[in-house]
């Protein structure tokens, strides 16, 4: 009687674990189908019109249409890579986003490389009437899951750190490159023009105090040649080699919290 | 034997220890030069919004004014004039600009006035050399060649006219080089040096340009406060509004100053840029923009926390092109921000709606010269 007790409780824990990961690992495929999809959209979309965007550099947002859907995109066409003395370079988003996708994490939107009326540049998937962080922070809107939120925010910092790009922590306060798809409040994080800064340590004032389980692990995973593989043709040795340290330091220290905290 | 090699050693010890003296003494004396950045008591303002390299308009503007007179002297008396940055660039007559603006600073003076040049966003991309890697449109080729040195212009001039086997014209200086059958070939010299770093040319310009206005644009403010109003091209962020006015000046001249000499020089600059907190920074002084982009009712508060942080009542801005008719379309909340950049030169008169303009600041009393097609 016990024995039967035993393995039904085993037999409904592994159908249980089973279907949990199938459908984890379902989502994962759904994301990336989604991902080449834009990506694919991004590369062959016709392109209808242009405006000039606002900001710093050369942007332009882009009316797409592939036959099927009208979307806009937003293209970057300036290309201050480093050694150039002020950074700015739309190659710098390609690899941010190749990056997250090497770690699963989805946090940003698809980005292709494309030349447009003669000039290369970057394009990318424009997230329509999104709520930009610092507007959020300055009418108090709460989002509709805190924590959920909250967490999501812990993960991008470990991403920023590892990227050397950061928006709302340290001596930045950068709150339209942070926004909110306001259907969801999915998070997206935008413009990492000035990321990949040659520095061997991880951003003064962006500490690292939470990493998701899922990112802690993808993160121990991912191996530099597999980085390098993906990166090689954004980045320069330096870039290379100092992205590679803080992700080795992030390591480090989120092995020092799972020591303190558990996991 | 020993005693030789000491005092050789001792020597270059010596030299290199004078060497750093100098170094440190004549960088201190740029860096730790507290410009002047707040003045108060000042009974007259006229604020001028980007120039984009119209010469032309300017002077209207300044002779409209009564700031000079048909010589081009300062005639303002103790008036203040403040020119609000982006004199460079998508003109051709930035040059002409600064050396006016250097004259008349003296001359301003002199009368008990005075004359402030702040700095935009595009003297930064001038300063750093990054005007070469923007849009083809941002760089005319007149504005090129007028920084290039005299004596480099010139031979270029010589070796192009002898290859085609042209004569000289009798014109002399920068009108000589400015022919019209040598525009191709400073346009291809242009065109050249975008994609090459260390085309001579490149060098020349970067050099020159730093050497003459870049190192006196350096001693000038981005933001200034008269009276309770600041001055300043793109706006203050909260951020920065925390800051004292002598701190983001004396912070952007250091960093600033960094970055020129590793564009003269071609070298890496000392300041690592994540150490950098103001150059290039989108809410940095010359580059915000949030208050064009701010709904008046929900930002009304912190436009209050900044100027009040900032202990002023007003802020005057450019930096984004405003279409105006009328006065009040200068101003946003509620008048407490003035925008100044009307689209002044010639490119935003012809295709933007722009139009001549400046703020006048009589008293504590706001008015506009422009309105009304003064001549």
């Amino acid at each position: 009687m016990k024995n039967k007790k035993t393995l039904a409780i085993i037999i409904f824990a592994f159908l249980f674990s089973w279907t949990w990961f199938q459908s984890q690992s379902q989502a994962v495929a759904k994301e990336n189908v989604k991902q080449k999809e834009l990506e694919n959209y991004l590369r062959a979309a016709k392109i209808v019109s242009k405006r000039r965007a606002g900001g710093r550099g050369e942007n332009w947002i882009i009316n797409l249409d592939d036959g099927k859907a009208a979307r806009h995109g937003f293209f970057k066409l300036l290309n201050q890579a480093r050694p150039a003395i002020i950074t700015d370079s739309y190659k710098y988003g390609i690899a941010a986003y190749e990056l997250d996708k090497l770690l699963d994490l989805n946090l940003v939107p698809s980005v292709v490389e494309r030349e447009i009326e003669g000039r290369k540049g970057s394009l990318q998937i424009f997230i329509e009437g999104a709520l930009e962080e610092s507007n959020r922070r300055i009418k108090n809107i709460e989002p509709p899951d805190p924590t959920r939120f909250k967490n999501t925010l812990e993960d991008l910092n470990v991403f920023e750190n590892l990227t050397y790009s950061p928006s709302f922590c340290g001596e930045r306060e950068l709150g339209d490159i942070l926004i909110m798809d306001k259907k969801d409040w999915k998070i997206w994080r935008v413009d990492f023009s000035e990321a990949f800064a040659p520095s061997p340590e991880l951003i003064p004032g962006c500490e690292i105090t939470r990493c998701s389980k899922k990112l802690c692990q993808n993160l121990m995973k991912l191996e530099d040649k597999a980085i390098k593989a993906k990166l090689k043709h954004y980045l320069n040795d330096e870039e290379m080699s100092m992205l590679l340290k803080r992700k080795k330091l992030i390591i480090e220290k989120i092995k020092i919290l799972i020591a303190k905290k558990g996991e | 034997m020993k005693n030789d090699a000491i005092r050789i050693r001792m020597r270059k010890t010596k030299t290199i220890l004078i060497l750093a003296v100098f170094i440190i003494a004549s960088l201190a004396h740029l860096y730790a030069a507290d410009t002047q950045c707040i003045w108060t008591g000042v009974e007259k303002i006229v604020a001028v919004g980007d120039l984009h390299g119209d010469y032309k308009a300017f002077t209207k503007i300044l002779k409209g004014t009564g700031l000079i007179d048909g010589k081009l002297h300062w005639t303002g008396g103790k008036t203040h004039l403040v020119q609000i940055g982006d004199v460079l660039d998508r003109g051709d007559y930035a040059r002409e600009i600064l050396d006016l603006m250097m004259k008349l600073e003296k001359e301003a003076e002199e009368a008990g006035g005075k004359v402030h040049m702040l700095l935009g966003n595009h003297e930064e991309v001038n300063i750093t050399g990054l005007i070469f890697n923007r849009r083809e449109e941002e760089f005319t080729t007149r504005q090129f060649v007028s920084f290039l040195p005299d004596g480099y212009r010139e031979k270029q001039v010589k070796k192009f006219r002898k290859k085609i086997g042209n004569n000289p014209t009798n014109k002399t200086g920068l009108a000589s080089s400015l022919d019209s059958d040598l525009m191709p070939f400073w346009e291809n010299m242009l065109k050249e040096s975008r994609t090459d770093r260390k085309h001579p040319a490149r060098i020349e310009y970067i050099k020159n340009f730093n050497k003459i206005y870049g190192k006196w644009l350096l001693k000038r403010n981005v933001v200034i406060k008269i009276n309770d109003i600041i001055l300043v091209h793109g706006g203050i962020s909260e951020k920065f509004s925390k800051w004292e006015l002598k701190k983001i000046n004396n912070r952007l001249r250091i960093e600033l100053e960094d970055l020129r000499r590793a564009a003269m020089y071609l070298s890496r600059p000392r300041i690592p840029e994540y150490q950098r907190q103001i150059v290039y920074e989108p809410n940095g002084p010359y580059w915000y923009r949030d208050f064009y982009t701010w709904d008046e009712e929900d930002f009304k508060e912190n436009v209050d926390r900044i100027l009040k942080n900032l202990e002023a009542e007003y802020m005057v801005i450019a930096h984004t092109q405003r279409v105006i008719e009328t006065k009040e379309d200068m101003q946003l909340f509620q008048g407490r921000i003035w925008v100044i950049d009307t689209g002044i030169s010639e490119l935003y008169r012809k295709h933007m709606k722009g139009r001549l303009s400046a703020l006048i600041i009589d008293k504590g009393k706001f008015d506009v010269w422009g309105l009304n097609n003064e001549k």
